[in-house]
């Protein structure tokens, strides 16, 4: 009898245990820090970096780094390789994305431009945004089946853009929200456009190709000062805090499940965290204060 | 005849020294004298119990002055449940309040004012007060002249600063304002969206007590110029006020897009307002309104910089390219005041990296102006915690 219960205590904790595994592979945001990319091509430190882009084909980090006007690519390991100034011309680089081309979509704050490079071609060309005359303050961007997605920070709209027709020509915003605030970052995931509401209380997810959109309210942790998101491979929603210095971490339903990072000037800690990216199996955190950038892995 | 003369009699022995024939506090009133306790309007509700002084009070021994059960505030929060839950939970607190001293405001057995206050709300309020007693105006606020400071105000617990009996300032004035017609015509048929917008809630020198710096339409009184264009967004302000564009047009801005339709009016009034700048209130109240830990960091530091309150004074309202908007990096903006140690201190600059983190070291390395429990405002202490940070071989 005695002998029968506990192999019926040990089948109990295989099964357990085997539960406990499947429960943290799905909320499986247990990321490490791994290390930091902090210092340009000639080995001196990185001055303020806004931004990153992340091209997994070919395994490059681009880093905007605003203050010294220039871009900064870099290996996966986080080695720098080359940086890119056009020529002295670009000035304030806050983001930039690539396009399938291989062409640069870069946001030049200082002068407000939404700038295409066309780094084969040789091409470097500006546009300042208006639609229907108001000036457009280009914050972010997102590319998705030939077209630009810019959120504007006037706004706090997201403004589509044909990248031939140069002019924005539609908007994306919540059809029925209350008490809307206008968005702070957007990103494409899943082949859906993701956007966090300024306050971070909710993110709204668009599906452009049936047209339907879906709210996801974030519950349970008070955010401040959200700047930036992203989602994991399991649907977790991670919102970046630059006022608490911290990551907090939602289940895919919008429950606040934890929260991670620690205000700090040593490796993994931030002071002014810019902008948060999941690609793959790391996570990128761009702190503009400590002038790096941590990467954090599984 | 004679028994309701004597009842009579009776109830009005009972009623004009009830407290005598209620309260079974004999054998300390035989020592401490009855008549300071007792002999006021107004009665601490203990006293008037069957254990009488000893709710509050050991009779032989205790830790505590005063032979006290508890300490001061922990024997108030045991019958004043309400005022424990909000002292835990609200971020606004009256000083007093949160500094525990109770005794500061209240006395503790009886007094001539309501809620057993130490004097006269007026008088209590000013004495600390005293900046609103000073340049006085011309057209006073009624509560404000009759010293009924309570009638908008909590003495405990508030929804910002200003700690207003409402969270809604509107539903707070229509307490008493009446919206009626003369508010309709004065308002010009408009609800009224944010009376503190205007109006200065104490004094003022103009009618209304309508505050003293005017949009310039408005002074004009040419409404239409705003009011008739179809284009409410930030544009609108935006197409007189050109030169503040150029102002947004840096890695950080207060370009705040979505929260209004002219996002603009987040922060300014478009009507009149204190400052020439028209903002809707102090940034004091208006900045912390949004960033709250500012507001929470000050809260619970011992050492803050001394124009803390007033933050444009180094954040810049509208953008900047350095972190937190301020106006500098971290040596130039403080250097402004602080020259002697903008020329001389411990190595800054360019060439001086922290280790850390290998960014120039500037003033901000070591001190946090917004506060900390360090003196000097030290982000650790002076003694050598701090310095060890990179001075690793001391």
């Amino acid at each position: 009898m005695c002998r029968m219960s506990q192999k019926l205590l040990i089948i109990l904790t295989i099964f357990l245990s085997c539960f406990a595994i499947k429960i943290e592979d799905v909320f499986s945001y247990k990321f490490h820090y791994q290390f930091s990319i902090l210092k340009d091509t000639y080995d001196n430190y990185l001055s303020q970096p806004f931004s990153i882009f992340v091209d997994n084909q070919i395994e490059r980090i681009y880093v905007c780094d605003a203050a010294e006007n220039r871009l900064i690519s870099y290996d996966f390991t986080g080695t720098p390789l080359k940086e890119f100034d056009a020529a002295g011309q670009l000035k304030g680089p806050i983001f930039m994305i690539k396009d399938p081309s291989g062409c640069l979509w870069i946001i030049e704050r200082s002068i407000n431009s939404l700038t295409f490079v066309d780094l084969k071609a040789k091409k470097f060309q500006r546009r300042f945004l208006k639609y229907k005359n108001h000036i457009l303050l280009p914050a972010k961007l997102a590319y998705w089946k030939d077209y630009l997605f810019l959120l504007d920070q006037m706004s706090g709209l997201i403004y589509v853009i044909d990248k031939n027709l140069i002019t924005p020509n539609k908007i994306i915003k919540p059809k029925k929200l209350k008490d809307f605030k206008g968005f702070i970052d957007i990103k494409f995931r899943k082949n859906k456009l993701w956007a966090l509401e300024n306050g971070g209380k909710r993110l709204i997810v668009f599906d452009l190709n049936k047209k339907t959109e879906q709210i996801f309210n974030l519950k349970g942790a008070n955010t401040v000062l959200p700047v930036s998101f992203d989602i994991d491979n399991h649907n977790n929603i991670y919102l970046l805090d630059r006022d608490l210095k911290k990551i907090l971490v939602f289940s895919p339903e919008g429950i606040f499940r934890k929260s991670f990072l620690k205000e700090g000037f040593r490796m993994g800690q931030v002071l002014y965290p810019s902008y948060l990216l999941i690609s793959g199996s790391r996570l990128y955190v761009v702190d503009e204060g400590n002038g790096r950038i941590d990467v954090w892995g599984f | 005849m004679r028994v309701f003369l004597l009842i009579f009699l009776f109830s009005l022995f009972y009623y004009t020294s009830p407290v005598i024939s209620k309260v079974d506090n004999k054998t300390c009133f035989q020592c401490h004298k009855s008549k300071i306790y007792l002999d006021k309007k107004y009665i601490h509700k203990p006293i008037l119990t069957k254990k009488g002084c000893l709710e509050c009070h050991f009779p032989h021994a205790s830790k505590n002055e005063k032979l006290l059960k508890e300490s001061n505030i922990k024997l108030c929060f045991s019958c004043h449940k309400k005022l424990e839950n909000d002292f835990k939970k609200r971020l606004f607190l009256h000083e007093p309040y949160k500094e525990k001293a109770c005794l500061r405001c209240h006395v503790s057995h009886s007094s001539n004012y309501k809620y057993l206050l130490k004097d006269d709300v007026y008088d209590l309020c000013f004495s600390c007060h005293k900046n609103l007693l000073v340049n006085r105006k011309k057209f006073l606020h009624k509560p404000y002249k009759e010293g009924k400071c309570l009638s908008c105000h909590n003495p405990h617990i508030g929804y910002d600063v200003r700690l207003l009996n409402e969270v809604s300032i509107n539903s707070l004035c229509f307490s008493c304002h009446k919206e009626d017609k003369k508010f309709l015509n004065a308002h010009l048929g408009r609800d009224a969206t944010n009376c503190l917008e205007c109006h200065d809630p104490h004094m003022s020198n103009n009618k209304f007590i309508l505050k003293d710096f005017e949009h310039k339409p408005f002074a004009e009184q040419k409404c239409n110029l705003c009011h008739s264009q179809k284009d409410k967004s930030t544009a609108l302000c935006l197409k007189c006020h050109q030169d503040i564009t150029d102002t947004f047009y840096y890695f950080h801005n207060h370009s705040l897009g979505g929260y209004q339709e002219n996002s603009c009016l987040v922060c300014h009034s478009p009507h009149v307002g204190n400052t020439k700048i028209l903002l809707k209130s102090s940034p004091k109240i208006l900045c912390i309104s949004c960033h709250s830990l500012a507001y929470k960091q000050k809260e619970n530091s011992l050492y803050v910089h001394p124009k803390r309150d007033n933050c444009i004074e180094c954040h810049s309202g509208h953008g900047s390219n350095n972190p937190s908007m301020l106006k500098g990096d971290g040596n130039q903006v403080c250097s402004r005041c602080h020259k002697t140690q903008g020329k001389f201190s411990h190595p800054i600059g360019n060439k001086v990296l922290d280790p850390r983190n290998g960014k120039p070291i500037t003033c901000i390395t070591c001190h946090e102006p917004m506060g900390t429990n360090f003196k000097y405002e030290l982000k650790l202490s002076g003694e050598a915690t701090l310095c060890v940070e990179c001075h690793k071989n001391y």
